[in-house]
């Protein structure tokens, strides 16, 4: 709207030629191109922005630069917008954010009102909706939808992409006000990369709205910096300071993670709110708040307006004011023997000595009644401007580590301590003028003093805090929450602490008064900012898409996808035991442990003896951590004197070559590891047809006599170079083809070929569990555990304690040999047709827990349930009858057998 | 260790014989519209433009890559001298430092079996293992490719930080990978089983910026003058 | 947490790039004296102020390498490949 806009000035931020229209609670709102919501809000009439958080009182501007919450509304869908801090756009939708049914009319004022005595007094919560208990999910809904400022839709969708971008700079300058302008162009004379963050819509800081008078010297220094090639991020604010120096920077919809090797802290002084009755009341105003809206906006829309000060920037302001245009009336200055000749000298009645006691007004202020002595003086006015002194902006530095204290002389808190690579300047620093003397708050009125205009909390809600017993600032914060919202102090941090020392007879920088930290992010921040683009690497074998292109159920498994099954696995199962079947285990890890000491190394490590193993051979082992548990197992096969091929478990391989290389950085023993892990593909095709198929492919000899179970040879397979290593998880003739990635589609397609006359199946990794479980083969992680040793998982065949060397976990197992087993993981076979659940327990003689089911499955071959089960050593016997307990309350019967549920002396495996 | 009956050259797919071998992102090129031609048995994508892009990405898994291993005098000697950090490219083979006791090799896949034997052959203490198919790779190239990579990873590639011929092994897309400047160009070497995710993730990062896909034939070195 | 640390080959890189492998002990070597063992599997000293421990550089050169951090300040004040951590400015537990 053009109206009382007052002339065009250097230093206003409006374009008059560009105008912009928005929607505002549903009714079309004019502003210029420049304006901010606010200001074009207020342009239009508007007074009342939103209601407070707690008591839903009717609140407007304030501090217009994104300090306080009393703009805060919805835009295009967003909640927690600070109208204040961004720019009208052609078309914005924007609304109002917790009041019903509408901002004027608020029903949860009302019940605030209704009453007094019941109240919302803090604490309110612990002490009432108690009864009946079983009220509470009402209660409960009725108070969240109350509180809070702005609902989330879940149906909301934004379709405009985020990014993220990683930023390394010499040094970073947060503020780019006079001070953070200085010191940017004087390190980037110097030949530093710079890069600067300025939140508000124009550099300057103070320069920028103070008024005519400091244009001139903010249009050298950006001339000056703009020479010097300082990179400028600019509306951008910091959202934080991380460990090391992390500074995220939220600039649009991007956010730059900024890493520079030194930080200056520019970010100015905050005018703080002085304390009186109704001082929330829109109309109220800090006078930096009321400054912006003359000297950028160009708005005056205001009869008459009263100043309140404590300070000489204070009086300074009210000059500004007048300046302007504003009409003001009077200058309350708390202090007694100030100089307020300049003011009387400008016409402006001068009262020293007078505090605020109460504003008056209902929807906004009408006028305001100071005090001095016992005497009341009542002021008429539409503007009550607030000058109640500043302090540092010093939220960044207290989130990098960094510590404040109140400083006495200057009244305020400024930083401290400050972490390695902080720097702090202007005002931000602390400042040498004296703050005045700013009393904590007015004498009791009826009406609310409010101190933290975020959470509502009132000087009455602090006295009855510190009454009891939270008597600090810490914990009386946690009690009322005050600094607790979105400013996290900014506007009451200083108060809150006067409020409290007064109130406990202390000085402000006792430290049982204290300080309190605020915390990241800085401003409000929408989650997609820090979503951004997401990323979840994805681990995927050269088959994969073949599985997937064929049926297979692709599913994580730890960091890969793998196949479940193709579809049946039961007939998976079926096809192994009675044909043929491929399986890619290309996920196992593999490591080459090569050189002179290599075949010494693996001696150390394993419990195994792998030194005399006869070359062209793989043999099962376990690896051990020093307390004697296992912790993962696999193959090593011996490919020449001083060359192993070494694999682990598919979870196990990360961990696996961390657990070699570790050992060997302390050893320093003269062999080499190699992951190749990502290297090799593999394959394992199993089955009674195994050799047939295979031949068909290879003039490899692969009959018993020339490559026995547990043999280890080199083999080209449809031109594919592969180490074929005979092992067998899964119980039936087998061959594990270990090949270059590269030609891992390729060979799978040939063996699938080459497997088709005997109905060669994929198999996935449930068929072949159940496979492995038929076997009795063990799954470290699921049937050990972190105190699972090999003597009890019934491997004492694996240990050799005759080796002379040491090896990791030795002298635990020696230990445990001579203390004898209480547990043993044995095999049991379920009786009646159930079908234990993993986890369960077994049910002792006595009738209490007496062992734990690591693997249950239905095998459809042997018609009943199998598994594995850890049992006490009296109860473990061969034939032992024992009884797996069912969620469902009753008990499955089965026998334990140590011996494998099929084919247990392995002819199928060896043939 | 032996170059006769080396027991590990089965980790070589330049020892496989009539073999198709492909890299991670086969289907990926499938989808965009590339053509697959046969390079010694590896089936390289052929896209359409000629990288005239503020910035672009190009599959080079199929180039051949060495790990190399030893004590620091022998890395030392097998490297002339380099240091920690940086990269040299001599006749058509680049050599990246990463540790005293580490290096990697980048050569044309038809010399990938040789060279491997040669290096191998310098000394016993020295383990020479052919990864060509231990890591994928993707070049990135064009005006804007430091502020893809800024939106990949948290290294510093700054031009002062990371000038022509510096590797850094570091996280890129959040797995461990290996980073060259070849002139201005940049290798990214990631484990095989993460092509495809780093493909796409790249193209991703670097969408908004226009970033689109070119052959590696276009710009590998090695091949384009071949 | 997001604090630098220094791989001895990498140089500075955010801490997420590592695996943390444990303070530096001293490995037992005998089952006969049980507390001795038992200590040296269960027990670290958990030093509040300058502690030697392990990190691997999983994300990057994939080699291991020793610091000395202060564990109350959380400020890295050395790092150097196994075996090679200059002596400590203080005595332990400083």
């Amino acid at each position: 709207m053009a109206e009382r806009r007052l002339a065009q000035r250097q230093g206003e931020l409006i374009d008059r030629s560009q105008e912009v229209s928005f929607q505002w609670e549903g009714r079309e709102v004019t502003g210029y191109a420049g304006d901010t919501i606010a200001s074009a809000l207020y342009a239009a009439g508007t007074r009342v922005f939103s209601r407070s958080f707690k008591y839903h009182r009717p609140r407007g501007l304030m501090c217009c630069s994104g300090q306080c919450p009393n703009c805060l509304v919805e835009v295009d869908g967003q909640p927690t917008v600070r109208a204040c801090m961004t720019p009208v756009e052609q078309g914005m939708d924007v609304k109002h954010l917790n009041a019903w049914p509408s901002l004027q009319r608020d029903f949860l004022h009302l019940v605030g009102r209704l009453t007094p005595s019941f109240g919302m007094q803090v604490g309110f919560y612990y002490k009432t909706f108690i009864h009946p208990r079983r009220a509470w999910p009402l209660y409960e809904k009725i108070l969240r939808n109350a509180a809070g400022l702005g609902k989330l839709d879940p149906e909301h969708r934004r379709t405009e992409r985020f990014d993220k971008v990683h930023r390394h700079v010499d040094v970073l300058v947060i503020g780019g006000g006079e001070a953070g302008l200085e010191a940017a162009a004087e390190a980037a004379e110097q030949g530093r990369h710079v890069a600067l963050v300025e939140e508000g819509l124009a550099l300057g800081g103070q320069l920028a709205w103070g008024g005519p008078r400091s244009n001139g010297r903010l249009t050298a220094l950006i001339e000056r910096v703009n020479a010097a090639g300082v990179e400028i991020l600019q509306p951008a604010y910091a959202g934080g300071v991380y460990e090391g120096l992390l500074v995220p920077v939220f600039q649009g919809r991007t956010m730059h993670r900024f890493r520079p090797a030194e930080l200056v802290i520019a970010t100015g002084s905050i005018e703080q709110p002085l304390v009186f009755g109704n001082n929330d009341l829109p109309g109220v105003m800090l006078a930096s708040g009321a400054r912006r809206l003359v000297n950028q906006f160009r708005l005056m829309p205001w009869e008459q307006a009263v100043v309140l000060t404590s300070s000489d920037e204070g009086l300074a302001a009210a000059l500004d004011l007048a300046d302007g245009g504003v009409n003001v009336l009077a200058v309350a200055d708390s202090r007694r023997g100030a100089d307020g000749s300049a003011i009387e000298d400008a016409g402006i009645e001068y009262l020293a000595g007078f505090q605020p006691w109460q504003a008056k007004g209902s929807k906004a202020v009408t006028g305001v009644v100071v005090t001095r002595d016992g005497e009341h003086r009542t002021l008429a006015c539409d503007l009550l401007v607030m000058s109640g002194g500043s302090v540092g902006q010093t939220a960044l530095v207290s989130q990098g580590g960094g510590g404040i204290r109140y400083d006495r002389d200057q009244r305020r808190y400024v930083p401290d301590s400050l972490p390695d690579g902080m720097r702090v300047v202007g005002a931000a620093a602390g400042s040498a003028a004296a703050a005045g003397a700013v009393p904590a708050q007015a004498p009791k009125t009826g009406c609310k003093q409010v101190v933290c205009f975020c959470e509502d909390v009132t000087t009455k809600d602090i006295a009855l805090s510190l009454d009891e017993g939270f008597s600090s600032l810490e914990l009386s914060k946690r009690y009322t929450t005050v600094t607790m919202g979105p400013c996290q102090g900014r506007m009451c941090h200083r108060n809150s602490g006067l409020v409290i020392a007064d109130q406990l007879g202390l000085d402000p920088d006792s430290q049982r008064v204290g300080v309190t930290t605020s915390r990241p992010p800085h401003n409000p921040t929408s989650f997609s900012l820090l979503a951004a683009r997401g990323y979840e690497p994805v681990k995927r074998t050269s088959t994969h898409h073949w599985h997937a292109e064929h049926g297979g159920k692709m599913l994580w498994a730890g960091d890969w996808k793998r196949p479940y099954d193709y579809g049946d696995g039961d007939s998976e199962v079926d096809a192994v035991h009675e044909s043929l079947g491929l399986i890619d285990v290309s996920t196992l890890g593999k490591l080459i442990v090569r050189g002179p000491d290599a075949a010494a190394f693996l001696e150390r490590l394993y419990p195994n003896r792998f030194g005399d193993m006869k070359l062209a051979r793989v043999r099962y082992g376990i690896v051990c951590g020093d307390d004697g548990s296992i912790i993962d197992d696999g193959t090593v096969a011996r490919l020449s004197e001083q060359e192993y091929y070494v694999t682990t478990t598919s979870s196990g391989a990360g961990g696996m070559e961390q657990w070699f290389t570790w050992w060997n950085a302390v050893w320093k023993m003269d062999c080499e590891i190699v992951n190749v892990t990502s290297t090799i593909a593999a394959f394992n095709l199993a089955g009674p047809n195994a050799r047939t198929a295979l031949s068909t492919l290879t003039d490899f000899d692969l009959s018993n006599e020339a490559f026995p179970y547990l043999g280890a040879g080199h083999a080209q397979i449809a031109g594919v170079p592969c180490l074929v290593l005979r092992i067998g998880f899964v119980g039936e003739l087998g061959y594990e083809l270990h090949l270059p990635a590269a030609a891992g589609e390729h060979l799978w397609e040939k063996l699938m070929e080459a497997g088709e006359p005997h109905a060669v199946k994929p198999f996935g990794l449930e068929p072949q569990r159940v496979l492995r479980l038929e076997k009795m083969h063990i799954i470290v992680g699921q049937d050990t555990n972190a105190e699972s040793n090999p003597l009890e998982a019934g491997m004492p065949w694996i240990v050799k304690l005759d080796k002379e060397s040491d090896w990791i976990g030795r002298y635990a197992i020696e230990w445990y040999k001579r203390r004898g087993n209480r547990l043993t993981l044995v095999g049991w076979e379920a009786q009646n047709g159930g079908v234990p659940i993993e986890g369960t327990q077994v049910v002792g003689a006595d009738g209490q827990p007496a062992g734990r089911i690591t693997s249950s499955r239905f095998s459809r071959r042997l018609g009943k349930a199998i598994g594995i089960a850890w049992l006490p050593v009296e109860q473990s016997e061969e034939g032992t009858a024992i009884r797996i307990s069912d969620p469902k309350g009753s008990t499955i019967p089965a026998t334990v057998t140590h011996k494998a549920f099929y084919d247990p002396d392995g002819e199928r495996l060896r043939s | 260790m032996s170059t006769v009956a080396d027991p590990f050259a089965f980790l070589s797919p330049a020892a496989a014989e009539g073999a198709v071998l492909r890299t991670p992102m086969e289907r990926n090129h499938r989808r965009a519209g590339a053509e697959l031609e046969d390079r010694d048995g590896w089936r390289v994508a052929d896209y359409p433009s000629n990288g005239d892009a503020p910035a672009w990405a190009a599959d080079i898994s199929h180039h051949g890559k060495i790990d190399v291993r030893g004590p620091h005098a022998e890395i030392d000697r097998l490297s002339a001298g380099l240091e920690l950090g940086r990269a040299s490219h001599v006749d058509g083979v680049w050599t990246l430092r990463l540790s005293p006791s580490h290096a990697v090799v980048l050569c044309p896949f038809s010399r990938v079996e040789q060279l491997r034997a040669r290096i191998a052959s310098e000394s016993e203490a020295i383990c020479a293992t052919d990864m060509t198919c231990g890591w994928a790779g993707v070049m990135l190239g064009g005006e804007r490719v430091r502020d893809v990579f800024m939106r990949s990873s948290s290294l510093d590639v700054r031009p002062r930080r990371f000038p022509a011929g510096t590797c850094m092994a570091g996280s890129v897309m959040r797995c461990g990978s290996i980073i060259l400047n070849d002139d201005d160009r940049f290798w990214v070497l990631c484990g095989w089983e993460f092509g495809e995710y780093m493909w796409e993730s790249l193209l991703d990062a670097g969408a908004m910026l226009g970033i689109i896909p070119v052959s590696a034939t276009a710009v590998l070195r090695s091949e384009v003058a071949a | 947490m997001s604090f630098i640390l220094s791989c001895p080959n990498c140089g500075p890189r955010a801490v997420d790039e590592y695996a943390y492998g444990g303070e530096v002990t001293e490995r037992a070597r005998t089952s006969g004296d049980e507390r001795a063992l038992f200590h040296y599997l269960y027990f670290r000293t958990n030093t509040g102020g300058d502690q030697r421990e392990w990190w691997f550089h999983s994300s990057g050169c994939r080699e291991w390498f020793q610091a000395e951090r202060n564990t109350t300040r959380n400020e890295v004040l050395q790092v150097a490949r196994p075996g090679e951590l200059a002596p400590s400015r203080e005595p332990a537990g400083g």
